[in-house]
């Protein structure tokens, strides 16, 4: 009968991780108990075999047919998951599921009708709730993005800590300047707004985008919350009357 | 390639450039379709099981959690796509009351010698969640801890059922006289 504490210290030995002292107790044990010395042989035989079946070359058309299958059903990563797909979790394309989609589609038109009826932004003065502090923190850099358009110029700096994400922007213009920020609602909370410093500025806010209009050259930051620890986005717009400037999105990780 | 590269590549991902997913594929396709095969045996349905990983893993490439390694999270939905395309064919019944050790399928011309074949063969025998921890120590060699989040299981017990998976795999070799115990 093998001893079960030498039954672990087998597996270790097999799996490379016995310590120096354990190696010269398990030689011993083998030594004196030739069951154990069989059991190990066997061990180390069928481990030997694992590792000396070889990898085999995938199919050729692999590859080809990954990517045709994401081009053919036009695939997106799921920055937001669709509509549709919150109504048809594992919809795929199917002539046969067509009166499904259909059923989805209207179903999906009425929700954004209603989803967008709940989403109205609100126009606020920069001022009271919105106002916050700079949140305490280590902040550290995650990217900066300089902003040299034809009539606005700038950069925003997008720094990471724990829970929050602060967003420190600075801007001049001779014409008002839009500067949008839009995200998905179920990755980031808006917080506030901080280091203004003129009352020039108006925000509007909405559960997934906050808008602010100036004239000039302002600076302030911008406070979201991280509601999932996973890799999120911010969509930076930045417009002068109809005509944007300025376009990216931007990674929070 | 490191794993920050294949966040980059994730990060690119998401803003559209499909190159950067070409290159995710090439650079795993190999060992999730061999992870696949080695799970579910025949090749045309690791090939599915491989198809569907990588679609996934595009349409959820949001929901990557940039805390864990991109290669951990991709194998874990190899294991758990092998698991269920095993279950829908109720393959593991069939192959726990039918499947013999020395029979040969279209499949084993994948590996080359008759031992093999019974290596593969004495894996499919084994119980589904002790044929995952062996193929993910002994083929793709992680470590107790990556195992444990590519299963969702404590460290603790990913080590016991390898262990218990092992002396398995041994009582059926040595019932086909490939390890002998005398």
């Amino acid at each position: 009968m093998i001893e079960d504490k030498y039954i672990e210290i087998i597996n270790k030995e097999i799996d490379g991780r016995l310590t120096p002292d354990e190696s010269a107790r398990l030689k011993d044990y083998l030594s004196r108990t030739p069951e154990a010395q069989l059991f190990y042989n066997d061990m180390a035989k069928v481990s030997t075999m694992l590792s000396e079946l070889r990898e085999v070359d995938p199919p050729a058309n692999l590859k080809k047919n990954i990517l045709n299958t994401l081009s053919v059903n036009k695939y997106v990563p799921k920055s937001k998951p669709s509509l549709v797909k919150s109504i048809i979790p594992s919809w795929k394309f199917s002539f046969k599921y067509a009166g499904v989609f259909a059923t989805g589609v209207i179903l999906g038109a009425f929700t954004a009708v209603l989803f967008n009826r709940s989403e109205a932004l609100n126009s606020l003065d920069v001022t009271g709730a919105l106002i916050i502090n700079k949140p305490a923190g280590d902040f550290r850099e995650i990217s900066r993005h300089e902003i040299a358009a034809q009539d606005v110029s700038g950069a925003l700096v997008l720094k990471s800590a724990e829970e929050l994400l602060l967003a420190q922007v600075t801007l001049k213009s001779e014409q008002t300047v839009v500067v949008k920020l839009d995200f998905d609602f179920r990755e980031l909370a808006f917080q506030g707004l901080g280091g203004v410093d003129d009352n020039g500025l108006r925000a509007t806010v909405s559960e997934n985008e906050v808008q602010l209009s100036h004239l000039g050259a302002h600076g302030y930051f911008l406070v979201f919350k991280k509601k999932i620890p996973a890799l999120t986005f911010l969509n930076l717009t930045i417009m002068t009357g109809k005509s944007v400037e300025f376009q990216e999105r931007i990674a929070t990780e | 390639m490191t794993e920050a590269e294949d966040l980059r590549l994730v990060r690119e991902c998401l803003e559209g450039n499909i190159k950067a997913f070409e290159t995710i594929v090439d650079k795993y396709q190999k060992p999730i379709f061999n992870l696949a095969l080695r799970m579910v045996r025949a090749a045309e349905d690791a090939q599915d099981v491989a198809q569907a990983v990588f679609v996934k893993a595009y349409e959820n490439l949001a929901s990557f959690n940039v805390k864990y390694k991109f290669f951990s999270w991709i194998y874990r939905m190899a294991i758990n796509e092998s698991i269920n395309l095993l279950k829908q064919r109720k393959q593991v019944e069939k192959i726990n009351q039918n499947l013999r050790a020395l029979e040969k399928t279209p499949e084993e011309s994948y590996d080359a010698s008759a031992l093999s074949g019974l290596i593969q063969g004495a894996l499919m025998k084994l119980d589904i969640d002790y044929r995952a921890v062996v193929i993910l120590k002994h083929f793709e060699d992680f470590s107790y801890g990556e195992i444990g989040y590519i299963l969702d299981l404590p460290e603790k017990t990913v080590k016991s059922r390898l262990f218990t998976a092992r002396q398995h795999l041994r009582n059926l070799l040595i019932k086909e006289g490939v390890v002998a115990n005398d």
